[in-house]
């Protein structure tokens, strides 16, 4: 620990600013062991023969555990509706969170504060509570145990946080450039494709990754409508 | 969405510079693009919502009597909630798992993170972030389930504190909304450490050094310039967590499914239980409009905390 804080690269070389580099690093240490045993259980008891709840080096190794769940079954088929759920409803999600966020950034409206405090409250809105109702919405309309009624449903599900993060990136864009691409004669959908989205793509890259994780990490939604 | 095309004409000469000008005003057409997000909104969350306005006036179930001919009840969904001592159980076990979890534990936490990481060695804060990022990119059920091990008797923590001669801990058992609070500090911390550490970078390093040859000390320069500077992003970041910690549900149902004898029933399991479980529909959305209420006024104290230039 302490051999690997000496090649610090110092910029200031005071003994104050070394030992205060010191003491972080310490500390980032604890912090990180705590993070650190519950995913190195997860890992080591994985290839364990005999794997207990609790974290331990394995006394004999084995690939055995991957090979009872290497199938069709267990894992494979899961794993696809996964990737489709997901998938699909990021893609969804950032389709209508672009299209959605184009406008608001780049017109004057009226209804544009109302509107943009109406998506900014509905990111905060707690998604576990509609449960019910769009379970028994989904009954009604046949919904139910359908992979597009839940894609539809997770896409809206993240689409007001998805519109707020776009709509920011988008606004660091400067309208200069897009100016040019009207007197071009360029559209809306023509110059936000070839103009506006090349100059976001980080921004845009962050809010499909955000969407994506946050949808891989639920597992309410789709256990209450497939 | 109103378009007021009238004024349109003399309004569309040059744009004038600056951020309060961009672009034209909103047109028909120019709107069209914001249709597909409209309907999507309107179709999955305002029509639910709207709908469980109807729902919890109802005895609405799954089996039974209210499945076959749904009939209105009036507001008995909601005297039925506010008279069960299992209610107000759950309401006390969400304020404490808010507060543990989200305010205190992932806000302080994080900040730390943030600062630690600005003078810890660079490869060590980037392993170590690389691990608390990955905790919160892990999807909800393996967290609860590897949380769950954590916590557990024969888990990693027992045997940890056995090592260093501590005794055995029963946190499921024993405390179990403190085990799920930590288990969530553990999983959401990650959040609140990028927006720190985003908005601590974006602090001139100048400010800093003006208050050092002022003589403040590092305590003194965190209090009076830091957070100060930081105050928006900690307002916003405060409402963010609560907000998410509020309707967390598949992490306490993994690891404790809200047992034992309810000791770690969040309002959402609460409702979960009583919609599902015991297929009262009815009266589990009334829960849910209860939820939906504390978390529209806590949407309502974020939106006031937010900067002006990101409502615009």
């Amino acid at each position: 620990m302490s051999a690997s804080t000496q090649n610090i690269p110092v910029t200031r070389r005071s003994s104050r600013a070394r030992s205060a580099a010191t003491a972080s690093s310490a500390a980032m240490v604890v912090i990180g062991l705590a993070f650190l045993v519950p995913l190195l259980w997860v890992v080591l008891a994985s290839f364990d023969v005999e794997a207990s709840l609790s974290v331990a080096w394995p006394d004999s190794w084995s690939l055995g555990n991957f090979s009872a769940i290497w199938n069709t079954e267990t894992t494979f088929r899961p794993l696809a509706n996964s990737l489709i759920l997901c998938g699909g409803a990021t893609v969804v999600t950032m389709t209508a969170a672009v299209l959605c966020a184009y406008p608001m950034s780049r017109f004057r409206f009226r209804a544009k504060r109302p509107l943009l405090l109406t998506i900014i409250f509905s990111t905060g809105l707690p998604i576990t509570a509609i449960m019910i109702p769009v379970y028994s919405l989904f009954v009604q309309v046949n919904l139910i145990d359908s992979m597009g009624g839940a894609i539809l449903f997770l896409g809206a599900s993240s689409l007001p946080y998805a519109i707020f993060l776009t709509k920011g990136f988008m606004d660091g864009v400067p309208v200069e450039i897009e100016e040019s691409a009207w007197t071009e004669g360029a559209g809306v959908l023509r110059a936000l494709w070839s103009v506006v989205l090349p100059l976001m793509r980080s921004g845009l890259a962050v809010a499909t990754i955000f969407t994506f994780v946050s949808m891989w990490g639920t597992s309410s939604s789709p256990s209450c409508c497939c | 969405m109103s378009t007021d095309a009238p004024t349109a004409p003399e309004r569309t000469a040059p744009p004038r510079r600056g951020r309060s000008h961009l672009g034209d005003r909103l047109t028909t057409a120019r709107a069209l693009p914001m249709l597909p997000a409209g309907l999507l909104l309107i179709g999955f969350m305002l029509g639910p919502i709207l709908y469980s306005l109807y729902l919890a006036f109802t005895d609405s179930a799954i089996r039974g009597d209210g499945a076959s001919d749904t009939s209105f009840v009036g507001v008995s969904n909601f005297v039925d909630a506010f008279t069960d001592s299992d209610f107000w159980n759950s309401v006390a076990l969400t304020l404490v798992f808010t507060i543990v979890s989200a305010v205190i534990g992932q806000n302080v936490l994080g900040m730390l993170l943030a600062l630690l990481m600005e003078r810890a060695h660079r490869i060590l804060s980037f392993a170590v972030t690389s691990l608390v990022i990955a905790a919160w990119i892990l999807p909800e059920v393996v967290a609860g389930y590897l949380l769950y091990t954590f916590f557990a008797d024969e888990g990693s923590l027992n045997t940890l504190l056995g090592a260093i001669g501590l005794p055995a801990q029963d946190l499921l058992f024993s405390a179990p909304i403190l085990a799920v609070s930590f288990a969530n500090i553990w999983r959401g911390t990650a959040f609140s450490m990028l927006v720190y550490s985003a908005a601590l970078s974006s602090v001139p390093a100048d400010v800093y050094e003006s208050a050092a040859l002022d003589g403040a000390g590092p305590v003194r320069r965190f209090r009076s310039v830091t957070l100060p500077l930081l105050r928006p992003a900690i307002a916003t970041n405060l409402m963010l967590t609560t907000l998410q910690t509020l309707s967390v549900f598949g992490l306490i149902f993994i690891m404790t499914g809200g047992g034992p004898a309810r000791q770690s029933q969040t309002l959402p399991l609460y409702m979960y239980e009583q919609a599902f479980s015991y297929g009262q529909l009815g009266y589990g959305t009334a829960v849910a409009l209860l939820l939906l209420l504390i978390g529209a006024a806590a949407s309502l104290v974020y939106l006031r905390l937010l900067p002006e230039e990101d409502k615009r």
